[in-house]
């Protein structure tokens, strides 16, 4: 069990008062608060270790190295990866998409193949492939969603087919909260011999990830929705597909042999990650995993299907309410994205933050899928690990009062 | 609740609520579409020009109470207004929006200067600056869709 008052007295920023209410922060979709433990391994790294890394023979130079090269077997085991190789330290999910389309894509596609992806996709798993294809005249294809933002299934076989070289997809949608069956998507992309990319943005900071038991050959999340700081994300990779890539951006740390006339690469992963890298960043997703896996991902996971169960039965007795995405819990994450009659989304962010509550209102970097949906904008409630059922109790009585706060004129 | 009522004066939510001059005409001289594409909101304006002046505006669209409201209400205040009357008005309209403590004389804009508490909220101001874009844009009788991006 989650003790997530306990947890919350850990999180400096949850002390702050927001128009004189003490703050709510339900807008963890698009990035979590830090604890006090992650704070300080940056704190602690600048004033005491502070050095750069894979180059000095000084003892800061090599405690820091240690540090960053420890972060990477932290990765590894949080997302069960046996090989703390397969991990290159990137910005975030958007870079780690990037970084895929622009060497493997580049490398590997041509006028007759097709990337497939779904309607869910946040714009950093849509915009990359919308490019690459223009440069490789090859196809984007769409796995259609059904109207409850579950996916339809119904013709993958059709959609995955001998043309299909890449599956890239979203784990969970950050615009709705669907969890999608990767599992067998991943299944299906193998039996055609596609690569399969899993964009877990918003499933890495909520709940178990099992790369070996997934087997997919890419997956992508972000350091800063998961307690870590931002600028700091991970991408993970089948290491062979690693060794046959091309290089990402060339510089310093990422070359073996330099000469005036040309050069070679390190191994997989400093290939992939030229320059000076986000040395702090890194030491601070290490705490942040390490906070995590102190708590257990599955009792996180626990957790949040207890008060997004709880807020979506109460939500569900709001007159005229329309909520977006899968009713199962099982298929929805701790986010709930909806509407409320009389109320526009954006009106309704502002009341809530005079109350104190922060929450996500528009598109939530889904544009084309809040439309398919039939919506303009919707406002999203996302929990995390020190979100309370008090919380949520205080969010209904405060959705109400907005409803008569509009429209009592 | 002193800070949302700044924003939200009653009659802004009185005219969300029942938005004035709402809905299609037969018959418009002018007319413009404007989008804000971060958050989806939408309007459209109609508006018959004779001799120089406004003599029918009328909206529709969907947005939260701001940027309807704020349509409903320019309505209002611009029918009978000359070309360069209400371009004037929109103008100073946009400064009080942009401007933190305007002191200038809001006499002009009438019951828009309620909006003026908007300033101090940067990520409503476009939210109010839609209307007043897309205004201009049919009196200029502009073809492209304003954008607030
Ligand atoms: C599903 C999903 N993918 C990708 C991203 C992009 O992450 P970042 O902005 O950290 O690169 C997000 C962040 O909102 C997301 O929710």
């Amino acid at each position: 069990m989650i003790d997530s008052e306990k947890i919350a007295s850990d999180f400096p920023i949850l002390k702050r008062k927001i128009n004189n209410n003490n703050l709510i922060y339900f807008d963890n979709a698009a990035t979590s608060q830090k604890p006090i433990q992650v704070i300080e391994s940056i704190t602690n790294f600048y004033t005491s270790t502070n050095a750069n890394i894979h180059r000095g023979v000084h003892t800061l130079s090599m405690e820091a190295t240690n540090l960053y090269d420890r972060a990477k077997e932290r990765v590894a085991e949080f997302i069960n990866s046996t090989d703390s190789e397969s991990i290159i330290f990137t910005r975030g999910t958007t870079e780690s998409i990037n970084l895929v389309a622009e060497t493997w894509g580049r490398a590997n596609l041509d006028e007759n193949s097709e990337i497939v992806i779904t309607e869910l996709e946040h714009h950093s798993n849509i915009v990359p492939w919308q490019e690459l294809i223009k440069e490789t005249n090859s196809k984007l294809k769409y796995i259609p969603i059904n109207n409850d933002g579950t996916l339809d299934l119904s013709n993958l076989d059709q959609i995955i087919n001998s043309n299909t070289k890449l599956v890239s997809i979203t784990h969970v949608s950050n615009g709705i909260g669907t969890i999608n069956n990767i599992k067998n998507i991943i299944k299906q992309a193998k039996d055609v011999g596609a690569i399969t990319l899993i964009d877990a943005a918003q499933s890495a900071p909520h709940m178990p990830i099992d790369v070996n038991d997934l087997e997919c050959d890419f997956l992508a999340f972000s350091g800063h929705k998961l307690l870590a700081p931002t600028g700091i994300g991970v991408l993970y990779g089948n290491k062979k597909l690693l060794e046959e890539m091309p290089a990402y951006q060339k510089g310093g740390d990422m070359i073996l042999e330099v000469t005036y006339q040309k050069s070679s690469w390190a191994d997989v992963p400093f290939k992939f990650e030229a320059g000076t890298p986000n040395i702090a960043g890194a030491i601070g997703l290490k705490s942040a995993i390490e906070y995590l896996m102190n708590l257990s991902m599955a009792e996180i996971r626990n957790h949040e299907i207890e008060i997004t169960e709880y807020a979506y039965e109460q939500m569900m007795n709001i007159n005229g309410i329309e909520i977006l995405g899968p009713e199962n819990i099982d298929e929805r994450a701790g986010l709930i994205s909806f509407n409320i009659p009389g109320v526009h989304p954006h009106d309704l962010g502002t009341f809530l933050d005079s109350k104190g509550i922060a929450i996500r209102t528009g598109h939530h970097c889904a544009m084309p899928l809040i439309k398919k949906l039939g919506s303009h904008s919707s406002a999203r409630a996302s929990f995390y690990i020190y979100n309370t059922k008090k919380e949520i109790d205080k969010f209904i009585t405060e959705i109400n009062n907005s409803m008569k706060y509009f429209n009592h004129v | 609740m002193n800070d949302l009522d700044d924003i939200y004066q009653e009659l802004i939510i009185d005219h969300n609520r029942r938005p004035r001059n709402f809905g299609e005409p037969a018959k418009s001289t002018n007319r413009a579409k404007g989008h804000n594409p971060l958050c989806g909101d939408e309007v459209e304006f109609f508006i018959d020009i004779n001799e120089n002046k406004i003599i029918n505006i009328q909206f529709i669209g969907i947005g939260c109470a701001i940027s309807k409201g704020s349509a409903s209400m320019f309505t209002e205040i611009l029918i009978n207004k000359t070309i360069k009357n209400a371009l004037q008005i929109t103008a100073t309209f946009k400064k009080m929006i942009t401007t933190h403590n305007f002191t200038e004389d809001l006499h002009e804009l009438d019951d828009l200067s309620l909006l003026s508490g908007i300033s101090s909220y940067p990520a409503r101001v476009k939210c109010a600056i839609l209307s007043s874009h897309t205004i201009e844009s049919a009196i200029k009788n502009e073809q492209n869709i304003i954008s607030t991006e």
